[in-house]
């Protein structure tokens, strides 16, 4: 399934962040750092139409010749971002949209603790878990 | 467009041929309402053309290959004719009989006879029907469809009639021709899906079907309904990938194995032309190559979106575009030489980009900038890949397999033509030529991403780019242009909190820093590393390793830092507030360190500053009055001119309630403060360490560590702790405190003497025990220090033994120890009941002078009158005792000065007497022999004393009395003139007799003065005159008369000298003995 799953916040922090394989985290912490770019255009085009729905799905971000990034932004701003191989052809738009559903339930369940500051990095081991389920596992 | 609908003419030649032109022109003046089956929608087409004669060849060559041909075939057939009537019949009837046939005969059913006619007069006189050729034609084939046959009325002429009968033609023939249309289309569109059907089938051709769903794609874009072809190409593109996707996962088709031949060529996308004619022919061969049909699908494409003026889409789907292609080359496993699909992808990039800017206008560089950044990004790296295969990356040295690489790749590119410009080719030629040519054109496909990027405030991926150039400028060795990037990037990732990314950026940043030779900065970063907790251990104790060395090595130190991220502190904890002058003060630090080992610091210290130094902590306060409740006070934090107001609420009775800080730009001072660590280290000064808390040797664990550092102070005065620093080596750390504002005081007390009654109550005139207690305060004092004590009015001794005494000599005394000394003082007996006596006690170690007052009570009160007759002289002194207290007066004795003991006769005995409480004894002493011109006699009565304890004494009672002399003596008698008793109302006589005491007869005459009680006497004659002497005496006598009865006294007389004759003062009436005073007389009733 996906190799990285990022969750930054709103001030772009990156709150929580994990990949497989580790080795590689840094290339893709950079790819999920640039793909905030793209992810502030799709939220700051959308703000133009005041009507209009906002979708908290964005879609894909930008590909890579490896790597898609999609991304998805919470209505308090909070973006997540997966990161899935472009070899890897069974994940359709519907896939990654239950992987984003899945991952914002968690994040709310993680955000009801009241232990948890918002903003702080995020250390919740449920939250993990379900994070763990999407990311590849060989 | 190049092609055109083909329709065929057949009749009169000339006719037709002089006609055609026009019809060509006109046809597409008009767009006509095209409506097609299935429910698409309908759209507006300009029919357009090509007009050729007429031959039954054209069929035969569909007849054979009917396969894939649809823009190639005449879609419409036309017979034109102008005969007149009687021709018709002879011949031209049969003639377009037989082409009706030979249409027949293929099937083809789109057809129109054109009827010209020259006469129009003889079309209308005809009153019966099918009397002229239009009509005969209708009647002969036409049948049911009328509008087969049309009359073109006087064409070459040009008024109404003629250009409604053009109009009139041109309709129905455009509806004819699309109704035409529609009918090859929707049986070509039928063959096109029965041939879908079949692609799971073993044999099928894609190839074959590309080339027939294509003809679909030309026939509408011939039509211009460019949308409608781009479907095609679009449907083809998703069937491709999903056969390719398919053939990956095992439904493997004969004719892709086809397509995965070794790559040999790759000369990338070519734009240039509409239809890539040799690439078709290819695909016609079936030898296409997977990216010669990827390229010709997508250039297609390409070709409609700009027939479309979509170039920006153009550039979006370039990349997905590229980006599946390589995919696609790895799914398949085609054999690709190294480098290949690296060439392939830079020049298609280029010829998209090329493309692009060609079609673009500047109203959409904007949206188009959107997709062309990531395409000049995509070269970029592109091109990097390729000079890293073939050794044109800096610092590398092409070797010979290298080089053939090169050649291999050029000649792949197969450049053929030379385009004007600098076409993709030449420029991927020219990058790989030599190692400078790479560097200036990878600089400059750097440059324009970034630049691209920096446009569409993607800040990101231009930072991004940015350090891929720093790493290609530090390949080139130039460290300081690299760094500039890196930081740049570094100021991002910190500002963002992407340390993990931040830490790996400073480490190149440290190795340019390093060879460039900064060494504060590299310091610095080496600090940063070591510390950082995201990078890898055996890296930190790398850089841990180096800034121990460093910390030694640098010679031109000390090197000034900041103690974040090596060092954080907790907040410096006191011990107390207030120390006193030459105490110590510790401080407890805890200090966190992040490094990977200990540090040994040779010192470790916190500035202390005095508060005085700058206006309250380094700010400027300013005080502001806003009413009469509140007032503010303006201070200023740094000098980054942050405005806190400071504002103070009063109650009413001047109390203050409320105290608030205000900061108006708070939010500004949010960020500043958000920044403070991340900020340079050009701010870091290292404050005055003249006062300073120290710790020497300190050695920091890794983890938390706690230190006490302590100082003496010897200055008075508030002190705020202002900055921390570690020293280790040459390098110092440094924190400032200011923000934490810790304060403390330095105060000093001072000495006290102090003189103390265990009784609590000194009396005057015993000598009375006192102790003295010395207090040094906050002072030391130094051993052999005197203390000298002296008094204006006391008498001071060492014991009771009555040894004088005017210093003490105080032992080494520590800060409030107390030292305590017993004197003795003796104050003399005094007429006041309490009198305070002042003791000077002066301390030689810190030149003060001292007054302690004492106050002494007096046991006895006393009072003194002189007593004098014509003769003799007497002191009377009354003692009263004042006190509880039973004191015993052994004896007593009066000294006056100037007379001898022997002329002063007690008229007592001297026997103890016990005095208490208002008991009082009265001494009385008569003075014989006193020197005549003693005006004042000084007197002092010398007591012997026992207090009840059985001390005795002798104490002094010093005193002064008026020595008055007597001058007149004076007598005065009553009697009555009745001779007998007095009476009251009976006239009475008053005699005064006058005497002048001494020798020398000074007065001749006094004057008098009666006082009488009214209610008593009457005076009869004058109650003043004036009394003459002879011989030193004087006489007169006057008449009263007493008006009471009973003893009553004799009224007085007061005399004086003549001279001042208002004197009757108190004074000088002493001088006049009365020798009958209070003489009272008995008077009767008369």
């Amino acid at each position: 399934m996906a190799v990285c799953v990022a969750v930054i916040s709103k001030e772009n922090f990156p709150l929580f962040i994990k990949t497989i394989p580790t080795e590689n985290e840094l290339k893709f912490f950079y790819t999920v750092h640039t793909s905030l770019d793209v992810v502030e255009e799709k939220i700051s085009n959308v703000g133009k139409n005041v009507n209009d729905m906002r979708e908290l799905y964005l879609g894909l971000l930008y590909p890579t010749e490896d790597y898609k990034v999609y991304g998805y932004v919470t209505n308090t701003k909070v973006k997540f971002v997966i990161v899935v191989e472009s070899s890897n052809t069974n994940l359709r738009d519907n896939e990654i949209r239950g992987m984003f559903r899945r991952l914002h339930n968690a994040y709310v369940d993680m955000m009801c603790n009241p232990f948890y500051t918002p903003g702080e990095n995020i250390s919740s081991k449920p939250f993990e878990r379900i994070v763990d389920s999407m990311l590849v596992q060989d | 467009m190049e092609k055109r609908p083909i329709i065929t003419c057949y009749g009169d030649q000339t006719l037709y041929s002089s006609l055609c032109p026009a019809v060509t022109e006109m046809l597409p003046r008009a767009a006509v309402e095209w409506r097609r089956s299935y429910g698409r929608p309908a759209r507006k087409v300009c029919v357009e053309a090509t007009f050729v004669p007429f031959d039954a060849e054209i069929f035969k060559a569909k007849e054979a290959d009917d396969f894939c041909q649809l823009t190639s075939l005449p879609y419409f057939h036309l017979y034109w004719t102008d005969c007149d009537l009687d021709t018709y019949k002879s011949s031209i009837r049969d003639h377009i009989s037989t082409w009706l046939s030979i249409l027949r005969n293929y099937g083809i059913s789109d057809w129109m006879i054109v009827v010209v006619t020259h006469d129009e007069k003889s079309v209308k006189s005809k009153l019966l029907p099918r009397t002229n050729v239009y009509d005969k034609v209708k009647n002969d084939f036409c049948g049911k469809y009328a509008d087969r046959c049309v009359m073109l009325a006087e064409p070459l002429k040009s008024d109404p009639r003629s250009s409604e009968s053009w109009n009139n033609f041109l309709n129905k023939f455009r509806v004819q021709i699309l109704e035409s249309f529609n009918i090859s289309l929707n049986k070509f569109e039928e063959k096109l899906r029965s041939q879908r059907e079949l692609r799971t089938q073993a044999g099928w051709d894609f190839c074959q079907y590309f080339l027939m769903q294509e003809e679909l794609a030309f026939m509408f874009e011939m039509l211009g309904v460019y949308e409608d072809a781009l479907i095609q190409y679009d449907e083809l593109d998703a069937l491709f990938s999903q056969f390719l996707l398919n053939h990956a996962a095992g439904a493997t088709a004969e004719w892709i194995t086809n397509l995965t031949k070794p790559c040999e060529h790759w000369e990338g996308l070519n734009l240039s032309r509409p239809v890539d004619k040799e690439k078709r022919y290819q695909i016609q061969l079936n030898k296409i190559t997977l990216l010669d049909l990827r390229s010709y699908l997508f250039s297609r494409q390409c070709a409609l979106l700009f027939l479309l003026y979509r170039p920006w889409e153009v550039a979006q789907r370039s990349m997905g575009f590229m980006q599946t292609c390589v995919q696609d080359v790895e799914l398949l496993e085609v054999h690709t030489p190294p480098g290949s699909l690296a060439c392939w992808v830079f020049l298609s990039c280029m010829e998209t980009l090329q493309a692009c800017e060609k079609f673009s206008q500047s109203g959409q560089v904007a949206t188009y900038s959107l997709h062309t950044a990531s395409l000049w990004d995509y070269t970029r790296k592109k091109l990097y890949e390729l000079g890293e295969l073939c050794g044109l990356l800096p610092g590398m040295t092409p070797s010979s397999e290298q080089l053939h690489l090169v050649v291999d790749l050029v000649a792949g590119m197969r450049i053929l033509e030379q385009r004007e410009g600098e076409s993709p080719k030449s420029k991927l030629q020219e990058a790989l030529s030599s190692q400078t040519a790479f560097q200036k054109n990878y600089l400059e496909l750097s440059e324009l991403a970034m630049g691209t990027f920096k446009h569409i405030g993607r800040m990101r991926s231009a930072k991004r780019i940015g350090q891929d150039l720093a790493d290609f400028y530090m390949g080139l060795g130039e460290y300081s242009k690299a760094e500039g990037f890196l930081l740049d990037a570094l100021k991002m990732y910190k500002r963002e909190r992407w340390t993990s990314i931040a830490d790996h950026i400073r480490v190149k940043v440290a190795q340019c820093q390093e060879r460039e030779g900064s060494i504060s900065k590299y310091l610095r970063s080496c600090v940063c590393i070591a510390s950082s907790q995201d990078l890898d251990d055996d890296l930190r104790m790398d850089y841990y390793r180096k800034l121990l060395k460093l910390t030694t090595d640098v010679s031109d130190g000390p090197y000034t830092l900041k103690a974040y991220p090596l060092l954080t502190f907790d907040k410096p904890l006191l011990d107390k507030q207030v120390c006193i002058i030459g105490d110590h003060i510790t401080i407890t630090l805890g200090v966190t360190n992040h490094l990977p080992g200990p540090i040994t610091c040779n010192m470790l210290s916190i500035a202390l500053e005095p508060s005085g130094s700058r206006a309250l902590h380094g700010h400027h306060h300013v005080r502001h009055h806003s009413g009469t409740s509140s007032s503010s006070m303006e201070l200023c934090l740094d000098t980054t001119k942050y405005k806190v107001f400071e504002e103070y609420e009063y109650t009413s009775n001047g109390q203050v309630q409320t105290i608030r800080l205000q900061c108006h730009d708070a939010s500004t001072m949010d960020k500043q403060i958000g920044l403070n660590h991340s900020g340079t280290q050009k701010d870091v000064q290292l404050d005055d360490y003249t006062i300073s808390a120290s710790l020497e040797h300190v050695v920091m664990m890794p983890g938390h560590n706690t230190f006490s550092l302590s100082t003496k102070l010897d200055d008075l005065g508030s002190y705020c702790l202002s900055q921390l620093c570690a020293e280790a080596c040459q390098i110092q750390l440094v924190e400032s405190l200011q923000e934490l504002l810790i304060e403390f005081q330095v105060k000093a007390d001072a000495s006290t003497v102090c003189l103390k009654s265990p009784s609590g109550q000194v009396l005057a005139g015993f000598v009375q025990e006192l102790e003295l207690i010395v207090n040094p305060g906050s002072y030391t004092i130094p051993e052999g220090a005197v203390l000298h004590v002296s008094s204006q009015t006391l008498q001071i001794f060492q014991d009771e033994g009555q040894n004088k005494l005017t210093s003490v000599t105080l032992p080494a005394l520590k800060a409030y120890e107390t030292w305590e000394q017993k004197i003795f003082v003796k104050a003399a007996l005094g007429s006041v009941d309490e009198e305070e006596h002042l003791v000077d006690v002066e301390g030689d170690w810190n030149n003060s002078i001292l007054c302690q007052s004492l106050t002494f009570q007096q046991p006895f009160c006393f009072k003194c009158k002189m007593r004098n007759t014509i003769s003799k002289r007497f002191v009377e002194l009354t003692m009263t005792a004042t006190r509880t207290l039973s004191i015993t007066v052994n004896h007593t004795s009066l000294k006056i000065q100037g007379v001898a003991d022997e002329n002063i006769v007690p008229f007592y005995t001297d026997a103890p007497m016990v005095l208490t409480a208002n008991q009082s004894a009265t001494y009385l002493w008569q003075l014989k022999e006193i020197p005549a011109n003693m005006q004042t006699l000084s007197c002092s009565l010398v007591l012997g004393l026992q207090d009840p304890t059985g001390i005795q004494c002798n104490a002094d009672y010093n005193f002064k009395l008026e020595n008055e002399e007597m001058r007149y003596g004076m007598l005065t008698s009553i009697r009555s003139d009745s001779e007998g008793p007095v009476k009251s109302g009976g006239t009475c006589t008053l005699n005064v007799d006058i005497q002048e005491l001494g020798n020398a007869h000074q007065a001749e005459q006094l004057t008098y003065q009666i006082e009488v009680d009214k209610k008593c006497w009457v005076v009869m004659g004058k109650t003043a005159g004036e009394i003459g002497l002879q011989n030193g005496r004087g006489h007169m006598s006057l008449k009263v008369v007493p008006l009471q009865c009973g003893y009553i006294p004799v009224p007085s007389i007061k005399i004086s000298d003549a001279g001042n004759p208002g004197e009757f003062s108190e004074r000088k009436s002493h001088h006049v003995f009365d020798a009958s005073a209070a003489q009272c007389v008995t008077v009767e009733m008369s």
